[in-house]
Formats: C-alpha cells, structure tokens, sequence
C-alpha cells in the first residue's frame, strides 16, 4: 500500500518511527542522494570477507572428518564399488569416464529438472529482505 | 551492516564434491578439483556462512542423489539451502539470454541477484561459484555493462528490488 506524506524540512528532516516500520525497512538503513529524490532504503549488507586459507594438515583433518561422516553413514565401511552410481552405471564405470563424459552425464540428469525460463514460478520477497551488495 | 556471505554453488561445483567426498569414502586420492569443492563447502559450512545450491540442482540430489549415494547426499544437503527464483528473476534471465548466456548461465546468474529462500528473507548472494571457464571470461568481460544494464532494470522497483546488486562470479581455488 503507498501512503503520501509532507515533510517539511527545517535545518533537515524527521521521519516518525511509526512511518519507518510502516515501510517494513528493518533496522540498518541506507540514504541514496540522487538529483531530484531522496531514497531510504534497507542496508544492503556487506559480506565477511572470505578467509578459507588453511594450512595442509588443517584441510587433511577436514577431509579426514568428513570421510569419517560419510563412512559411519555407511555403517562403518565403504560402500560397494559396484553400487550404481549417478546416470545409471556403477561406481567403477562411473570412475573409468573421462571428465568431459561425467560432465555430460550430469547435464542430462540437470536436464530433468530443467524449466524453460517463462515458465517457472516465482516467490515472494520480503521488503526487508537482506540484499547482497 | 556486515553479514554472512552467501555463496551459490552452481552444478559442476556439486559434481565435484559428489565425485570427490564418493572417492573419499574408498580411501583413493582426490583429484584437485574435488579436493577444493570439499574444503570450499565444509570451510564455509564451519564458518557459518550460507551456503546455496539452485533449486535444480536440489531437485537433482532429491531424486537421484538420495537414490544411488545416500550418505554423500545427506551430508551434503546439511551444509546448503536452496536457492529459489525470486520475483523479477524471469525478467532478468530473460534480458541475460539476450546477452547470448546459455540458458542455464542466466538462469544462474539471474539467481545470484533474484534469488531468494523459502521465507522470503534475502535477495541475491555475493558469490556463485563455478569451474565453468567460459562463463567466468565472459562474465569478466561484459560484467561492467551488465551492471548498467541491472541498475537501468531497478531504477523503478520497489524496495528491495532497487538495491538488487550483481554477484562477484569466481572459482573454488579463487575462495580456498
């Protein structure tokens, strides 16, 4: 619903608390100056840089755990190598494929699932849906 | 305002770490590739950062994965959400198809900006990332102009449409 007031500005302007959460904003805001209009925004939020780097024995303990995730699921062993695999072969086969042959492996099964643009569904947003910026 | 980073993963990077955490399971060496899929998801699930993989991929792992590698699913699918296309992705793949991105490319990158998840609670990730090269050039080659192309779309929308940003798109070894 859009709902028109008038501010007037004296030595700047004051915009009741009520009308803030009327507008669904959230709590951090951003002011965008642009000739002719004001815009108050939600923030849009700024990622934590990414500091993945890990020294070898700290990846090789995150690859042990994860092993030892998959492995427990599997009741404490590895599974069959002739278990079937993705599209149809078995685990074997499936390692004796070159990339480029898994890769169009995949795209036929992704193909599956695969709509044409116009006509999948799209969902609502929050207004004061977190944006990446 | 800091918050978590969300990464999109698209579906060459769940190959990799599906071939990858199978070919641990057997004790057998990684190939590279694998190997940083793995740590990239893992690193980021342990850092509490947000994760996403694009609802086909999801759709995917539901009907196969669970089928023929359970317990790589099931860990797997601890670490991510799903990504769903939020309103204006249409317009916006559609106006990335005409840029002459394969559809599957604009699909994605649409989801990076109109993405959203199920409850609605945000727009877009800050990162997809790939193994797919021609994707990465051509993203690097034309993202300044795309960008005008975006801010000329979200001029007119509402909130939080207006403030919908393009995402950085880059490899798993650029991240690990």
């Amino acid at each position: 619903m859009t709902r028109q007031i008038m501010l007037e500005e004296q030595k700047g302007l004051w915009i009741e608390d009520r009308l803030l959460r009327q507008a669904q904003l959230g709590k951090h805001l951003q002011v965008v100056v642009k000739p002719g209009k004001i815009l108050i925004l939600p923030a849009a939020t700024v990622p934590v840089p990414l500091s993945y780097t890990v020294t070898e024995d700290e990846a090789q303990a995150t690859l042990k755990e994860v092993r030892k995730k998959i492995t427990a699921l599997c009741g404490g062993q590895a599974p069959p190598t002739d278990r079937p695999y993705f599209g149809g072969v078995t685990w074997q086969e499936y390692q004796a494929l070159s990339d480029e042959e898994r890769q169009a492996l995949w795209n036929r099964l992704y193909a599956e699932f695969d709509e044409e643009i116009d006509v999948i569904e799209e969902r609502d947003v929050r207004p004061d849906a977190l944006v990446a910026g | 305002m800091s918050g978590q980073t969300r990464l999109l993963l698209d579906k060459n990077v769940v190959r990799r770490y599906f071939e990858g955490v199978s070919t641990l399971a057997y004790g057998r060496a990684l190939a590279e590739e694998e190997r940083e899929a793995i740590l990239l998801v893992h690193l980021a699930h342990r850092k509490e950062q947000r994760l996403f993989i694009p609802i086909e991929a999801f759709n995917l792992l539901q009907v196969h994965g669970r089928q023929v590698a359970p317990a790589e699913t099931l860990v797997f699918l601890k670490c991510v959400e799903v990504l769903y296309h939020g309103r204006y992705f249409k317009r916006w793949a559609r106006r990335l198809r005409m840029r002459t991105f394969s559809r599957e490319d604009a699909k994605v990158l649409a989801l990076g900006t109109f993405g959203t998840n199920e409850a609605g609670e945000i727009l877009g990730v800050h990162i997809i990332v790939t193994y797919d090269r021609p994707l990465l050039t051509k993203w690097e080659l034309e993202r300044e102009e795309i960008a005008e192309h975006l801010l000329a779309m979200t001029g007119n929308l509402r909130s939080p449409f207006a403030q919908a940003r393009l995402p950085d798109v880059r490899r798993p070894e650029d991240i690990c």
